[in-house]
């Protein structure tokens, strides 16, 4: 496959966003849908994105703990009994408590061509306000295709009523040295390629968990460290 | 000839499809009650499991069998394979759906209320009280669509406006293509509102002899209303899932009535010629309109095959009515309608169905994108254009009037409908090849693939919807 060089690690300002939204070729370009206003949402160097309906949260009191490697032990989505998904409208906003962690996604499908990737933050108006959105995970990889999914935790004084279709967070978007040569949907480990549906991280997938179960499995007198030979 | 068997093989893989499709249907609604459960519960499970396993295993072995027998499909073996298909699989599927009558039934969500409403919204209507109409949304066990006014079943209850229930089976919960039928059952309600099935039976009871038959052209005119009804709101969304209802589920002869329903072959024409006539969308027009009344003529052909369960007129008329005093009847039960309950009276709110817009939201659909909101193609190349200008002339408040170019305008509920029925025409045959007939897999790979299709359109149509409200709620206001 040839490589193209086509930028070099550049965070796009506002008119090349635009100018990337429209792209003439389609495989270049930006989707972020819906726009439901660009004078609104179009900053110097990011693109504010908005709430979607959709929370999940955690019913914590059957939860002892995340054992990524017992959880491949029962059925193919061990956590879906702890889950809860809240919808709400914007007439019916979503409360947030101080100390509260839930999972929420944007309104807006973003997808990413194979050269751009996307930088996930909150925006100051309410990080002010000690709403933290997105924990450690902000990268959105170049060939994503999906609703963005969030973490949303309230770690300021007083409960926060999260409204849908308010502007929660914010993309920036940098323009690689040259195209991914496999985007995020082609990788076979991609988790959330082309997911509709917000969903909490499915951490039992990661192979390196099945090496450690089999290895539990095996004599456990064997030292970890043993020599090969 | 070769053309004639060609439609048949068409015909058969749509009827194979939906085959495939119930059952994934039944296994989704399993698997979802099972998971809200409390564990106590869960023994009875293992009936429904297995059966759906049966079913499965024996679609599978169905599909190769036809697939050996499909070139030789003639005139005489035509009506064996749907009657052998319906009996082994819908007779069963069915079968299965009843026996949900033991487990949990579901609520609706909010979004099968919000299309209904949405809808409602949308039309233009002479009576805005139309939008405040109080209905519920529940699910049967048996499969079936029906409105019901629970009134009747509590006499003591007397406020009849907060009574009707439309009904859906459970396991189309979560299918948006399939709400469209329940716009019919609305549009019952409608049909009440606007008092329109009483006016014309007014004027034609003199012809009818006896209270028996009026009593049945009551009913009938009922039914007809609700037709159109549902035309005016959804437009083709309307006639494509009652033609699949009809070739799949109606067992009996599609020219067969009953003292509560017209033949569903009168009704179908009805809804066609309408299309046509009052929409401006003959169905020649649109492929997907093409591919579904060629599907249900060939419904047709293979039920007049076996003559002897063609209802003869003598004994139409004898049981029902003439069939030129229906005909007359639903004409004026159209014009009816299309004159006293909207402002205009092409509107099913989509003008220009044809056009650019309605490609891309297909577009996207088929392109794994939500279509809550749309941006011409033509706004892009204008910025394309005119940004590079102002930024070269620093012309700033230049600028900000070309990025509003790219606010997007909300997509219509009829619009999101119509383009998932026009996905699902598309793909629907590639994805029973790819699925069920290469035979690349295990039954269970098999139907997981076809799953993972049909749930993967489910959500893009459901998020388009619920997107496309929150859009609505916003739009302009900004």
């Amino acid at each position: 496959m040839t490589q193209t060089r086509i930028g070099r690690g550049t965070l796009l300002n506002d008119v090349d966003i635009v100018r990337r939204m429209v792209h003439d070729k389609e495989n270049k370009r930006i989707v972020v849908t819906p726009i439901i206003s660009m004078r609104q949402q179009l900053g110097p160097n990011s693109l504010d994105l908005r709430l979607g309906t959709e929370f999940v949260l955690k019913e914590r009191s059957e939860h002892v703990a995340i054992d990524p490697v017992e959880a491949l032990a029962g059925a193919s989505d061990p956590e879906r009994r702890y889950r809860r998904i809240k919808r709400v409208s914007p007439l019916d906003p979503f409360t947030l408590h101080t100390a509260e962690f839930v999972v929420a996604q944007t309104l807006e499908y973003v997808r990413l061509p194979r050269d751009v990737m996307g930088l996930l933050q909150g925006r100051s108006t309410w990080s002010r306000h000690g709403l933290v959105v997105h924990l450690t995970a902000g990268f959105i990889h170049a060939g994503s295709e999906s609703p963005i999914v969030f973490e949303l935790r309230n770690i300021g004084d007083v409960p926060i009523k999260l409204y849908p279709g308010t502007r929660i967070a914010q993309i920036a978007f940098l323009e690689m040295s040259s195209e991914a040569f496999r985007s995020y949907k082609e990788k076979k480990e991609s988790k959330y390629a082309g997911a509709i549906q917000g969903s909490v991280g499915p951490y039992w997938l990661d192979s390196e968990f099945a090496v450690i179960r089999k290895g539990l499995k095996e004599d456990s007198r064997k030292p970890l460290m043993a020599p090969v030979s | 000839m070769a053309n004639s068997v060609k439609k048949r093989e068409f015909f058969f893989k749509f009827f194979l499809a939906e085959i495939a499709e119930k059952i994934v249907r039944l296994e989704l609604f399993v698997d979802d009650t099972r998971r809200q459960a409390p564990k106590e519960n869960h023994s009875i499970f293992s009936i429904y499991d297995e059966s759906i396993r049966i079913l499965k295993s024996d679609f599978q072995k169905e599909t190769g069998e036809f697939m050996e027998a499909v070139r030789k499909l003639d005139k005489g073996n035509s009506h064996y394979w749907m009657s052998h298909l319906h009996k082994k699989f819908f007779g069963r599927i069915e079968t299965v759906h009843k026996c949900f009558r033991w487990i949990y039934t579901p609520w609706a969500e909010k979004e099968t209320y919000a299309f209904l409403r949405q809808l409602l919204f949308e039309s233009e209507k002479k009576k805005t009280h139309i939008q405040e109409l109080k209905f519920t949304v529940v699910f049967t066990n048996d499969y079936t669509f029906l409105k019901h006014d629970t009134h009747k079943d509590l006499p003591d209850y007397t406020d009849i406006s907060e009574a009707p229930v439309l009904a859906l089976p459970k396991i189309e919960k979560g299918n948006p293509l399939v709400w469209t039928i329940l716009v019919h059952e609305l549009g019952h309600i409608l049909a009440e509102e606007y008092g329109v099935i009483d006016r014309i039976l007014e004027d034609v009871k003199e012809e009818v002899p006896g209270e028996t038959k009026v009593r049945m052209l009551r009913k009938w005119i009922a039914e007809i209303c609700a037709d159109v009804a549902s035309l005016q709101l959804l437009g083709p969304a309307s006639i494509l899932p009652f033609v699949t209802f009809c070739i799949t589920l109606v067992n009996d002869n599609l020219h067969q009535a009953s003292k509560d329903h017209p033949p569903p072959y009168r009704r179908a024409k009805y809804l066609w010629d309408s299309l046509e006539t009052d929409i401006k969308i003959p169905y020649q027009k649109l492929p997907e309109l093409e591919k579904y009344y060629s599907l249900f003529g060939t419904r047709c052909d293979i039920d007049t095959e076996i003559g002897y369960r063609t209802v003869e007129p003598k004994d139409f008329e004898q049981s029902f009515f003439p069939s030129e005093f229906v005909d007359s009847v639903a004409r004026s039960v159209y014009d009816s309608w299309w004159s006293e309950t909207s402002e205009n009276q092409n509107a099913f709110g989509i003008t220009n169905y044809e056009t650019a817009k309605r490609e891309l939201q297909t577009k996207s659909l088929s392109n794994n994108i939500p279509i809550a909101s749309y941006l011409p193609e033509s706004a892009s190349r204008f910025v394309r254009s005119h940004a590079e200008e102002c930024e070269k002339n620093n012309r700033e408040t230049g600028l900000d009037d070309i990025y509003s170019k790219l606010d997007e305008e909300p997509s219509r509920m009829n619009e999101i409908i119509n383009a998932g029925w026009i996905d699902k025409s598309e793909h629907q045959a590639e994805w029973l090849e790819q699925c069920f007939l290469t035979r690349t897999g295990s039954v269970e790979e098999s139907f997981g693939k076809y799953k993972d299709k049909l749930v993967n359109l489910d959500l893009l149509l459901q998020k388009s919807m619920e997107t496309s409200l929150i859009h609505k709620f916003y739009y302009q206001k900004l």
